[in-house]
């Protein structure tokens, strides 16, 4: 199969996991017990039988499950996520308000993870057993290990408070790019970024170092190549190729992270909001950021799939 | 919360106008029956035992039941289940919930069968009744905040009289008395247990000048930033400390950068009543009336007022003018219209058909004669709204109209009859009956401009819903960033600054020096929920001022020298009411013992590292001026019945497992 | 060799160190598969003895055991009205409010002193105590939910990948749409619905935690039935559930066990967020993620104040000693039991 092809059935297959995605994230809210209505109304002793009737109308929660579902779907296939209930505002507004903010805070951290990560990664697979490999994997077990929103607060104590370096409160009013905005990102991306730093880090060793061992390497330094155009040229590429195959669980691990690293920071992000939301008991607002985390981490997938086959000539698609 | 877990101070007192919104007045009236009463209360004669029954009513699982958010809280409720705890006679459970299922919970009328001890924040106001008929009157039940169905019509009629009526509304002496009967007999039936009285604090930086509290949050801004009837100016100054400045050094124009604990939901002042809302719209806009931290009333967009006329009539009197509508099947009130007064002898819940006072009606009624009091109000000429309109009698009629079926409905509702313009320059506003806190309730609202509720729908006046704010106030709305930022700027055109501040306010004594408006070019308003979050910024340079911060941390902004801590008592009180209508809490004793064994100080020490004063009576500072007839006295008499006093409390409960 | 991997490469990269072409390089060099299945228990021998040599390994196993022995030990637990376990290493009960009653002098956020090694907490409280017995619900709950994951985890994946077809085309399009959500988003949204609790939370991070154990485990069925005792057993007329369960499923153990070592950490992480963002336990109680969340706020004093930093660093530094301890685990097991690497998706989020 031709990796045209491959791309073109990867990316059918994403049509019924996308299918699924919304299948539980609906099925979450509307068949355990009490739908968002019945909650409203416990909250609001004086709601009277009719007006209940008349608000399930309203939030599309009259009639059959399956019935309630295709007029969620078809409602969000065009953008449409409800109103928020409190407040009577478009869903949709405030997802794509914050989304920018958590897309910015997420890449940063990415890009964190990598810039970390892979140079340490070399290190302690080409000084492998020496002391630098003992304390890289140490930095590294200990980077998985620290919860994020201990780290985040330990962060902000040490360098906002103690040494006063970077702000306190989020940003507001900066553009999203603009160089003030890196003081601002800075210890969020961090905290978001270490613990996918420290699983690339372990990976990239343990790849490098199966790739030292092969006997392209050896034919290399035989060759009288120096160490550093082995490594560098032939070695490390092939090495990123099993990064890449990371690509789609550290997506999936920098969201979840944005959630929490978001209300340590107060980030105004997707994160704080889908707190928020959970705590207002905005039904609405959680379904649509649940779903938003679905795509995004299913997208990535199909992205770091692609990226994937097309770096690495031995896959065989089908 | 997450970063609502540390309880920006809005999640911890409920405001009580807020809920009422919420719950909605008709359903309040229609569950006014439906309470157990319970008279007296020491019955206990066995019958409902709701305990299996072995005969044994000690030790008594008894669940406390407080908002998970908000952590003081909590930990006071923890501390006080503890210390029942420790004597034995009690199991104690505490129960969390999130704030909005509180709310929900303890709200639902049905809530008072459990047997439950809740615990819940209410701030008062001015108002003694503020501190006694919300926690205690019948018709609050299933509203805010009488949680656990207490229905004393002994209780009721003296609560009424003490607010209601020509005798009292004409003799603020009396009024005291009969308030001090009140406090002296809640204290026996001891139906609920305050605990303390918060402190209001606020931190700024040594750059602002002249700040001082007020006693209501939401108002600490707009206060702080022109208040003649204080005196009070506040002003930046970044090269000189603040401490002791004073008005000559008053310098102009700056940038105040602040930071508030929760998102402005609304800039629709009659639909909103959180507290960042109403610091917001401080701002922009301006009232009839202005309080000095006193809870004197002083004429401010009204150039002079006077009280016209007192009747005593009593809700009755409207027979005559009332519309007939019909009930729903769930005992509401059916019509669309703002329900002024209902008649007090039908009942929407057993009724088909209710006698009501519509709008309309009201009119009718006060140009017939028919009111309790008249209050005329002169407004001040040539005071210009922002878009350019000049404030005439027609915005205020209009303002009070806007506020019909809104969330302030019913606190306007239940003491405004009508507004009724006179000329281009007088208004008439009448309450229902005679009333000892209408001069303060009646011109409650904040005067909007007709021009805009004539263009937009009800309830958006707010940027969010494309339309700006607008008002008479001394800073325009600049810009607004949902849940991050909000910007004022000054307005130019503020009329106590063409006219001079003498010239505008004919009661102004104060000095000369005084300036004619406030200095402050704008104010830049952060939005960070988180306390601590708020507090480093503070210490950061990034805010000058804040507000609410963690008690335990305010020691230390006091001793230092970078910043300023100011405090004041305030109307804010947290609470826990027993389960009357459940035996074995309808012994007044039993409640009683519990009572002793609060620590009260212990409480304000420990909680609150101080910031809070024990409730030795059930009103503050501020309410006591036409609350109690000696407050001194007052509580020489109930401090002993409200001490932490263990071996009283045993006493008491062997009496009550004797008589079991 | 490579016709086995039809079903195990259809572009899905997700689990990790099980990537196919890893596996083709490696499959020569392993040393049980085409061994019978009655060697895989010299082959778990070996393992341990390889273990008890990896030093990190065996100090974090310490390190596991004292941490669940003290917090089982710290009050005494009573069922049904019997107490089953008399002993209590912790001085105070978590919830006694120390100035009431036990010692008037106590305040709030006193520092660590002899009598109380580890200070007191926002309300008073003993936090050497606490934090005893807080280690039960962080720990027991990781280990109740990895008990649970993963045996639902290897049936569903045995039944998948010894079936395959359609079957197993359904049932990993259903692992594929779980895999979609960061477990913690599941979680909080599970715990927002049914409220706060122990059981709670067990089913929040269960519901859906199992999904990783299946993908793991189908990829090592597929692996394995086409081995020749397999074959050899189905030849004979074994029925399915004979193979899956006597043939297959044991052989796909030792990557189980090792995910499940390292999951631990992970669901204690995920506990402890959920406590920290308000939504885990009741907030007074000694759960460890709840314990931070309490003393959130004291991080920032006021100017010149001193941060209680017992009450902050004593709960986090038991999270992250625990779970330190359960990664070095994961990996000795690893290690020991020659299993495929699997250190990602583990920073506490998946």
């Amino acid at each position: 199969m031709s990796l045209q092809r491959f791309i073109l059935k990867r990316t059918l297959s994403i049509i019924p996991i996308m299918f699924g995605v919304s299948v539980i994230t609906f099925g979450l809210f509307h068949l355990t017990p009490g739908d968002p209505v019945t909650r409203l109304v416990a909250l609001n002793p004086d709601v009277s039988a009719a007006e209940e009737a008349a608000l399930r109308e309203r939030w599309g929660l009259s009639g059959p499950v399956w019935q309630q579902y295709l007029e969620w779907i078809s409602n969000v296939l065009v953008g449409d996520f409800g109103l928020e209930l409190q407040t009577g505002r478009e869903v949709s507004d405030i997802v794509w308000r914050r989304l920018p903010e958590t897309i910015a805070l997420g890449l940063f951290g990415w890009a964190f993870a990598l810039i970390i990560a892979i140079p340490a990664g070399i290190y302690a697979a080409v000084n492998k057993d020496q002391l630098g490999d003992t304390v890289s994997r140490f930095l590294a077990l200990s980077g998985i290990s620290i919860p994020n929103f201990w780290l985040g607060l330990m962060l902000i104590l040490i360098f906002s408070l103690y040494l006063g370096l970077f702000p306190v409160l989020a940003p507001s009013r900066q553009s999203l790019i603009s160089p003030e905005m890196l003081w601002y990102l800075l210890l969020p991306g961090i905290t978001i970024g270490t613990a996918s730093a420290a699983s690339i880090m372990r990976v990239m060793r343990t790849s490098m170092t199966e790739e030292l061992n092969k006997e392209y390497v050896t034919a290399a330094r035989a060759k009288g190549l120096p160490e550093r155009t082995v490594i560098l040229k032939h070695v490390l590429r092939n090495s990123l190729i099993s990064v890449v195959t990371l690509a789609a669980t550290l997506t999936a691990s920098i969201v979840a992270g944005s959630v929490v690293v978001e209300t340590v920071f107060n980030w105004p992000g997707l994160g704080r909001e889908f707190i928020n939301a959970i705590n207002q008991r905005e039904i609405n607002v959680v379904m649509a950021i649940t779903l938003f985390t679905g795509f995004f981490v299913i997208l990535a997938n199909l992205v770091a799939d692609i990226v994937y086959a097309a770096l690495d000539p031995r896959i065989r698609y089908d | 919360m997450p970063s609502r877990h540390n309880a920006s101070n809005n999640n911890q007192t409920i405001n009580r106008r807020n809920v009422i919104a919420t719950i909605g007045a008709a359903g309040a009236a229609s569950l006014a029956g439906c309470g157990g009463q319970s008279d007296g209360g020491d019955g206990g004669d066995g019958s409902d035992g709701s305990d299996g029954g072995d005969g044994e009513l000690f030790p008594l699982d008894v669940q406390l039941e407080v908002n998970a958010d908000n952590s003081d809280r909590l930990q006071m409720v923890e501390l006080i289940a503890e210390s029942m705890e420790q004597t034995g006679y009690f199991n104690t459970t505490v129960e969390t919930y999130e704030w909005n299922t509180y709310v929900g919970r303890v709200l639902d009328p049905e809530y008072q069968n459990n047997g439950y001890v809740p615990c819940i924040g209410l701030s008062g106001t001015f108002n003694p009744g503020s501190f006694c008929n919300a926690l205690h009157h019948s018709s609050n039940i299933g509203a805010c905040c009488n949680l656990n169905g207490i229905s004393d019509s002994e209780l009721d009629e003296m609560m009424d009289d003490a607010r209601y009526g020509v005798e009292v509304a004409e003799d603020s002496e009396l009024r005291g008395e009969r308030y001090d009967e009140v406090w002296n007999y809640l204290a026996e039936e001891r139906y609920s247990s305050i605990t303390h009285f918060n402190l209001a604090t606020s931190v700024s930086n040594t750059d602002i000048h002249g700040f001082e509290m007020w006693p209501f949050q939401e108002g600490m801004y707009s206060y702080n930033m022109f208040a003649p009837q204080d005196e009070q100016i506040m002003w930046i100054d970044r090269d000189n400390a603040a401490g002791d400045s004073d008005l000559s050094d008053l310098t102009e124009g700056g940038t105040m950068s602040i930071a508030i604990g929760a998102n402005i939901e609304s800039f629709d002042p009659p639909h909103s009543s959180d507290t960042t809302s109403t610091l917001a719209q401080g701002f922009i806009y301006e009232g009839l009336i202005a309080n000095d931290t006193q809870g004197n009333v002083h004429p401010w967009l009204a150039e002079s007022y006077e009280l016209i006329d007192t009747t005593d009539v009593d809700r009755t009197a409207y027979a005559d003018y009332m519309s007939t509508v019909g009930t729903t099947e769930e005992g509401a009130v059916d019509t669309d219209e703002q329900v002024i007064v209902q008649h007090p002898e039908d009942s929407p819940a057993e009724d088909d058909e209710v006698r009501v006072l519509l709008p309309d009606d009201a009119v009718e009624a006060a140009e017939d004669g028919t009111y309790g009091m008249q209050y005329r109000y002169n407004l001040q000429e040539g005071v210009e709204f922002h878009n350019g309109d000049e404030l005439t009698a027609e915005d205020v009629v209009a303002t009070y109209e806007y506020a019909e079926n809104s969330v302030l409905a019913p606190q306007t509702f239940d003491s405004v009859l009508t507004a009724v313009e006179v000329d281009e320059y007088t208004v008439d506003i009448y309450a229902q009956v005679a009333d000892a806190e209408a001069e303060r309730s009646l011109p409650a609202l904040s005067i909007l401009n007709a021009t805009q509720i004539g263009e937009v729908e009800k309830g958006t006046i707010d940027p969010r819903e494309g339309n700006t704010p607008i008002g008479t106030g001394p800073y325009e709305f600049s810009e607004f960033e949902d849940e991050q930022y909000f910007e004022v700027t000054k307005f130019d055109n503020y009329w106590t600054e063409q006219k001079g501040v003498s010239e505008a306010f004919s009661w102004f004594d104060g000095s000369s020096d005084f300036p004619d408006g406030p200095v402050i070019d704008g104010f830049e308003v952060e939005i960070v929920p988180d306390d601590s979050t708020r507090s480093g910024a503070l210490q950061n340079g990034e805010i000058d001022s804040t507000y609410g911060l963690n008690s335990s941390t305010l020691d230390e902004f006091d001793s230092s020298e970078d910043f300023l801590l100011y405090e004041i008592e305030t109307g804010g009180y947290e609470y826990i009411q027993y389960p009357v209508n459940v035996a074995p809490f309808d012994d007044a004793r039993l409640r009683q013992a519990i009572n002793h064994l609060i620590p009260r100080e212990r409480i304000v020490e420990n909680v609150f590292s101080g910031y809070g004063r024990p409730a030795w009576t059930p009103i503050p500072q501020l309410a006591q001026g036409s609350g109690t007839a000696d407050a001194e006295a007052l509580e020489d008499e109930l401090r002993p019945m409200n001490e932490y006093n263990v071996e009283r409390a045993e006493e008491l409960l062997e009496q009550v497992a004797a008589d079991n | 060799m490579t016709d086995r991997h039809t079903h195990d490469e259809r572009g899905r990269i997700r689990i990790s160190g099980f990537d196919s072409d890893r596996v083709r390089d490696r499959e020569p060099m392993s040393d049980w598969t085409d061994e019978s299945s009655g060697e895989t228990v010299g082959r778990w021998r070996r393992g341990f003895r390889k273990f008890k040599r990896n030093r990190s390994a065996m100090g974090a196993l310490l390190v596991v055991l004292v941490m669940a022995l003290a917090s089982f030990f710290a009050r005494p637990i009573e069922m049904f009205g019997v107490v089953v376990q008399p002993f209590s290493l912790a001085p105070y009960d978590p919830t006694t409010i120390l100035y009431l009653g036990v010692d008037s002098s106590v305040n709030v956020y006193d520092p660590p002193s002899w009598q109380y090694p580890m200070g007191v907490d926002g309300s008073g409280r003993d936090l050497f105590s606490r934090l005893l017995v807080g280690g039960r619900y962080s720990l027991s709950i990781g280990f109740v939910v990895v008990a649970l994951t993963a045996s639902f985890g290897l049936i569903y994946g045995s039944v998948s990948g010894y079936y395959g077809g359609n079957v197993d085309e359904l049932m990993m399009r259903i692992v594929d749409t779980i895999f979609a959500f960061p477990g913690l988003i599941l979680a909080l949204i599970i715990v927002a619905i049914l409220g706060g609790g122990y059981w709670q939370l067990v089913l929040a991070f269960s519901l859906f935690g199992w999904a990783g154990y299946g993908r793991l485990v189908r990829g090592e069925v597929l692996k394995i039935k086409e081995n020749e005792y397999v074959l050899a057993a189905k030849a004979l007329g074994a029925r399915d559930r004979s193979v899956v369960f006597r043939h297959i499923a044991p052989n796909a153990m030792p990557p189980l066990i090792v995910l499940a070592s390292l999951n631990i950490g992970s669901v204690v992480i995920g506990v402890a967020a959920l406590g920290f963002l308000g939504l885990g336990l009741d907030p007074s109680s000694a759960e460890w993620g709840t314990m931070l969340n309490a003393t959130r706020s004291t991080l920032i004093q006021g100017p010149g104040g001193q941060i209680p930093w017992w009450a902050t660093v004593y709960p986090g530094a038991a999270i992250f000693i625990f779970v330190m301890s359960m990664n070095m685990i994961g990996d000795g097991i690893n290690d020991a039991l020659d299993a495929q690497q699997t250190g990602v998706g583990r920073g506490g989020e998946e």
